[in-house]
Parts: structure tokens; sequence; C-alpha cells
């Protein structure tokens, strides 16, 4: 790491930008070799990816920029490429190339970007990816010729095989240090005279703006409320000096026949019409209708919507039933692995460090790799050949009615697995409002954590009798926790829709990208480096979470107090050495840190009908929610081996009663209870991973602070409500 | 028949094409779709409606676009005998 910082410096720097769908990660790929660094710009979602291209014994350093159709700058997000792009990022070094990839299937759509970035006065180079494609489709395109007409190297590819590599090679290190490029596109005089004109006037009003190029003035004025106008405006003294210009200068565009929001698009179309005119071939034989032809069917009202519901079962059952015997399988490991150095290592202090924190830790990130990884596989998959976007056409009426979009289905549908990859596959959704709403609601989805939660307390509360003839009440009960879900999440997104409101409408933009045969290289790339991802970052603080908690469960531990159980037990003659030992583990338990604050906090639990042990196990389990039922076990003297099937904890919870001797768990009690774990964040790794995600701790708190007041105010209102009716 | 409102890109039938005429409404909307490639001139054709009503698939420019409602009313078409 320190030795990569070190020599970026010295070693060339080279950007690669593009339109979504373009391929621009196989062409990161193939440059690299497919190895890159991930980290976050500050403030931003944006991802920073960066890898070292070797070639002919030089290293370039190549930055991937995040995929976009345009430089206009509308988001914070966006705005990363133009600033990385113009070198005003200080954790940037500045760039000698730029290298832009565009489809060659969609030549002129993707030229668009193209030609923006050919103001950015840099040296560039064109890779014009997905050649063979073009070819089966009956397009050919003339590169020499475009190269010709656009001053910059035209390098025709296929980056999923590799082809074209050397030559695209060749011409970034050729043109390194060479001449810009010239502007391809001339503006009317009414632009350029703004341009001089807010100039001088950033220049009379406030020397500490700092320089800006007139490209940047150009998009200042041409994007209203844009992310420069916006900074420019921000860092303006003179109260509203600035933007009165600004909105003066559009007038006058206006005035001069232009229309400032398309003035751009209509330019540069234009010139691109020209620029390929002659350029590209079209066999109206060949023309590809298969793409079109799929569509009928995968879009169809009825046929396309029974297949949506086959993939989306398959996507669902596989994270959800797939994974568990890799889950079953590394919680396995890592149980033996605990198992082997307690028998080594005895029963001290180093070794429940080792087994309960560090092997418990690491096992409890581990055991989401296989969910991570086949979700991940599998939206690769769907995106890359083209249906994901068709998924997203078919629920973007349904999933509209709570601000969000199409692309949030298979997250929020991947949710009711694990939130953890669910919030890791909105990096799906484009627009930065609907992605975020997506991942602070996609918690609230019924995950695979509730159901020993819901299993328990079901089983032994809900009388297992029939309904209206044919309904088991236990089931009916459970399906309600999943719809209860469902609502919440729903309301919530509707209250986040309204807090949230965007100073600028983000319009619907779905790019339905032709069916294609997905790579498997990009498909296993993406999953191993999403794993990695994980690890790093989120696996940190879950493991650090994990540590703490079970401090908080250890400490203190005073040997006077199992002293006093083995000599209370004896005296009531209890001799079997594993009830003892339980009794003892559920002392110290009691005794802990955490033990004590359940019990301190009494009061607080009490509203919602709880005593001190339902409220403690509720705090032992923002960890991981599913820790609840074990963690019951131990505090009623029954060992850390119970689980949601144990009758022995069930006949427990059945018997548990207030010093009065009132039942503790009533019907409405036991409903409060699962009211509070279907909408408490009780989940380290949701937490780690949203932090993650949004690329701020902000977010990670907001998220868990909005669900852990709404699963007490949930769980108070149906205890207040049910005592009451009951 | 008299057309009441301009047409917009929202009353395009299923498999018919027409041109772009201008755009109209938000700014911000106007820019990106003018960016994919929806300028004066322009001939789109309406693909399908997706099975709910909304979204649209249009086609632009050799390519699929998918754009709601909302959106498709921003665009103004040419009339057919212009």
């Amino acid at each position: 790491m320190a030795s990569t910082q070190a020599t970026t410096e010295s070693i060339p720097v080279i950007a690669l930008l593009g339109n979504p769908n373009a391929g621009k990660t196989s062409v990161f790929n193939m440059l690299t070799g497919a190895r890159r660094q991930v980290a976050n710009y500050p403030g931003v979602t944006v991802e920073k990816a960066s890898g070292i291209i070797r070639y002919q014994s030089r290293r370039y350093e190549l930055i991937d920029l995040p995929g976009t159709y345009s430089l206009t700058a509308r988001s914070p997000d966006e705005f990363v490429v133009t600033e990385v792009l113009l070198g005003h990022r200080d954790d940037v070094a500045s760039l000698q190339v730029a290298v832009v990839v565009i489809d060659a299937t969609n030549l002129e759509r993707n030229l668009f970007l193209a030609t923006q970035v050919l103001e950015a006065n840099l040296p560039t180079v064109i890779a014009l990816n997905m050649t063979d494609i073009a070819k089966r489709r009956g397009i050919t395109i003339d590169s020499d010729k475009l190269t010709q007409r656009l001053g910059v190297p035209v390098i025709p590819i296929v980056a999923s095989t590799g082809t074209g590599r050397e030559a695209l090679l060749n011409a970034i290190a050729n043109v390194i240090g060479g001449r810009q490029p010239k502007p391809i596109c001339q503006w009317p005089d009414a632009v350029n005279e703004s341009v001089d004109a807010l100039t001088s006037e950033i220049a009379r009003l406030n020397g500490s703006i700092g320089p800006m190029t007139p490209y940047e003035i150009r998009r200042c004025i041409l994007d209203a409320n844009g992310e420069v106008e916006r900074r420019l405006v921000t860092h303006d003294t003179n109260g509203n000096a600035l933007a009165d210009f600004i909105y003066e200068l559009r007038k006058k565009i206006e005035a001069a026949g232009h229309s400032p929001a398309n003035l751009e698009a209509e330019i540069r179309y234009a010139c691109i019409a020209k620029i390929v005119d002659g350029c590209i071939h079209r066999n109206p034989a060949a023309r590809a209708r298969r793409s079109e032809r799929l569509d009928n069917l995968l879009t169809h009202r009825i046929l396309g919507t029974m297949i949506f519901v086959v993939v989306m079962t398959v996507v669902f059952s596989s994270v959800f039933s797939w994974a568990a015997p890799l889950m079953d399988a590394i919680e396995g490991v890592f149980g033996a692995l605990s198992g082997w150095v307690k028998s080594s290592l005895g029963k001290g202090l180093l070794a429940t460090f080792l087994t309960d924190g560090v092997i418990a830790g690491v096992g409890g990130v581990l055991v989401f790799l296989p969910q991570i990884m086949i979700l991940i596989a599998l939206i690769t998959l769907l995106e890359d050949c083209g249906y994901l976007a068709r998924a997203a056409f078919l629920m973007d009426r349904v999933l509209r009615l709570f601000g969000l979009g199409g692309r949030g289905f298979v997250p929020l549908l991947s949710s009711f697995a694990c939130a953890i990859p669910g919030v890791m596959a909105t990096r799906t959704i484009e627009c930065p409002k609907e992605r975020l709403i997506t991942i602070l609601i996609a918690p609230l989805m019924a995950c695979s954590a509730r159901i020993p939660v819901y299993t328990i307390f079901v089983a032994a509360f809900i009388p297992q009798k029939i309904v209206l003839g044919f309904l088991p009440l236990q089931g009916l009960v459970f399906a309600g926790m999943y719809f209860f879900g469902i609502i919440a999440a729903a309301v919530a997104a509707l209250v986040f829709k309204s807090i949230l409101a965007r100073r600028t409408p983000t319009p619907f933009i779905l790019e339905l990208p032709s069916y294609k045969v997905p790579s498997i290289k990009l498909i296993l790339w993406r999953t191993l480096d999403r794993a990695k991802v994980f690890l790093q970052s989120a696996g940190t603080i879950i493991l650090a979470m994990s540590i703490i908690i079970w401090a908080t469960l250890y400490f203190p531990r005073p040997a006077s107090l199992e002293t006093q159980v083995r000599s209370d037990m004896q005296q009531a003659g209890i001799t079997d050495p594993e009830k003892i030992d339980n009794a003892v583990a559920g002392e110290y338990l009691r005794n802990s840190a955490m033990g004590r604050t359940g019990k301190a906090i009494e009061p607080v639990v009490k509203p919602l009908g709880w005593d001190w042990k339902i409220g403690m196990a509720a705090m032992a389990s923002f960890p991981a929610r599913e820790v609840v039922v074990s963690t019951l076990g131990i505090i009623y003297n029954l060992g850390d081996g119970a689980d949601e099937e144990s009758p022995a904890l069930r006949e427990k919870l059945q018997a548990a009663k207030w010093p009065d001797g009132r039942k503790v768990y009533t019907i409405p009690v036991v409903l409060s209870i699962m009211v509070f774990f279907a909408l408490c964040c009780q989940c380290g790794g949701t937490v780690a991973v949203i932090k993650r995600e949004t690329n701020s701790w902000k977010w990670a708190a907001i998220a868990f602070s909005y669900m852990t007041v709404l699963a007490y105010i949930g769980a108070l209102v149906v205890y207040q409500v049910g005592t009451r009716i009951s | 028949m008299i057309a009441q409102k301009p047409r917009t890109l929202a009353d395009l039938r299923t498999s018919t094409i027409a041109k772009v005429q201008s755009l109209t409404g938000d700014p911000i909307i106007q820019q990106r779709l003018a960016e994919m490639g929806l300028t004066s001139g322009r001939a789109v054709r309406m693909v399908r409606v997706a099975p709910l009503g909304d979204p649209y698939q249009i086609e632009v420019l050799d390519y699929h676009l998918s754009l709601r409602r909302r959106e498709c009313e921003c665009v103004l078409l040419a009339t057919d005998s212009a």
C-alpha cells in the first residue's frame, strides 16, 4: 500500500471514463489484470478505484471513474468525475491521459460524453469497445476516419476477450505529454461572451475561488442548479450577486434564441452527426431485432411477468436456501475451531476471549460471505445480460408509489434473506436519493435472522389452533410479521421521501441495453471484488463490535460469585455438574456489565411489558438479533446451547413469572417483543455495510436510530393497546 | 380532430415513429432528456408500455430507453404534417 502511494507521484495517471453499459469495467480489467484498490472519495458515495498498468517495462496508474452519460454535474457523485478530470482534487494526482470507453453498438449516444471529455484539455484516447457485437449486428465503424475527424486515436477493442489491448496501450503511451485535443464543437457567440463575462465577474468579486477553466465556467452557465454553480454560489461572499449574475447570463442566452437547458445537446449531437457521417455503415439486413423479440417475451404482460416471478424466486431462494449449507459449514468449522481451543486452553479468560470473542466474531463475519457472493454473482449476471434493467422496467410502477425506483426491487427482495447483501446490491441504483432510501428501509425486511426469534415465541405462546376453518394461527402470526415488516418499510420510505426532498428533481432514465451473453470473467471478478470489499471494511467493524459486546457480557467476573452459586447448589442438593455449570454461567451473565445495565434499564423496558431479562437479552442482541435466543438460554440457566427448537427454553419462557407471581410472557408481551425485533436495527453487519455503502457514519447512525426508536414505539403501542384490549 | 394539448411522446402509439419538436418542463429534466439524444428533429419510436401502464420503452439513436410518463410528457412531438 505504502509503496503504491509513494510511486503514484512519479508514474503517469490515466482516467477511465465511459457511459454505463459501455463495458468500462471489462476495459479496466483488461488493462490492469483485474487488480484494483478500492477506497471512497471523502464526502460522497463514489468508489475510488484504481489499478496499475504494466506496459513495456513502464507503470501507469489507472483510475476508474464512475460510469456516466454526461459530465453535467447534477449530484456530488457526478461532480467527482468532473473534478478528477480537471485535476481539482487533492487526493488524486493530476491526470496525464483520459481514456473514454465507447460502445460501438451505440456510437452517437456514447460520443456525447467523449466530445465533452475532449474539452477538458487532456490528451485523450477513445477505446471503441464491443466491436464484435457491433459486427454481428451489421454495424461497421471506420475507426481511422473517426480518428482523423476527432483528432484523437480511436482504437477498436473487444475488452471481454482482450482483443486490442496492445493497440490501446500503445496509443495511451504515445499520447502522454502530447498536445491537447482540439474541441470539436463550436459554441454560439452568446455562450462564449457569457463565459468571458462570468470569468471576469468571478475575478472581480472574489479572488478566493480557485482557478476555473473556461470549460467549468460554461458548465456553470449551462447547468441550471448544477454542482459547479452551487460551489461557486456557496463560496460567494457577496450574497446573491453571483447567482443573480449567472441568472442574467442565462436570460441573455435565451434572448439570443437558445434554450440553455438543451443548447449543449443540440450542438453536440449536430457535431456528432457530422462526425459519424460516412464513418458508420449499417447493414440493414443484419440489423438485429433479436433483442427486441426477446423483449416482446420478457416484458410481456403475462409471460414476462411469469418469467420475472420465476427469476426473482431463483434469486431469492439462492440467497435464502442455497447459501444455507455453506453458512452451516462455516459455522461448523468455527464451532469446531472454538471447541478445539477450549479443549486445549481450558476455560480461562484467554480461551473465552479467543472462542467467544475472536473466533465467534470472525465466524460471524465470514458467515455472510455465501449470501453476499451468491447475490452479487446473480445480480452481475442479470445486469450483464441486460435483464436487470427489464426487471426494473417491470417493477418501477409499484416501487414508485414509495418514492423508490424499479432498480430497488432486487436489493429489497434480497433483504428478506439478509439486509447485508441487500444493501450492497443497491449499487445498481443510479439515483442517489433512491439508493439512500432503499438502503435505509432494506433492514426492515424480515431477514432470515428474525426467523429463530419469531419461531421461539410463536411456538411457545401462540396457540396451535385453526382459525376461519383452515388457517393455522401460528402460521398466520408468522406471515403477519413478514407483512408487518413490509408495511413498516413502505411507511418509512414515504417518510424519507418527503424528508429527503432533493433540491432538484431527478428524472427516471433507464437504459435498456441490448441483451448479450454475460461474461463469466466479469461475474467472477465482481463477486470476488465485492467479497473483498466487505471483508476489508465491514468485516473489521463487525469483528470489533462482537469483541466489545463479548467483553460487556463477560466482565466483571469475581470468582466469589461462582463459589456462592456452587455452595447454594450444594445446599439445595443439586449435583448434576451441567446444571451447576449452567447456573454459574447464568449468574455471571446476570452480573456482567450488560446484565447490570439490563437491570438498571428495567424502568425503560417496563412500559413495553418486559422484565429486565428480556431487556438485557434484547440489548445483547444488538450485534446480531438471533443471539437473543441463546442469551435467553443462558439467562434462564440452560447454558449456551439453547436454540429456537429447544423445548427446555420454551418451558422456561412459559413458566417465567414476575416477583408477584404474574406470568411474564402474556400475549401482548410476546407480540411486543416480536414487533421490537421486527423493527429494530439489531445487526452490526447491517450498520457496518450501510457505513461502507453510504461512505458516512451519519447514515449508519440515522438508520440505527430511526429503527431503534421505531421499534421501541411499536413495541410500546402493541403492549399498551394489547393489555387494554385483552 | 382538433388537438387540445400539444402532442407529446406520452401520446405516441406503440410501434409508431415521430420526430421530436422541442422539450418542455423542468430545465433539469429537459437537459437530461436532450443528453440522452432527444434533441429536436430526432426520430423516436414508441416500443411498448410496461405491463403496469408505466414506464414507457422508446427507441432513439438506435438504442432503447425507458422513461416515465412524466418525462415523456416533456417531449413535444412534431405534427405529422409538418
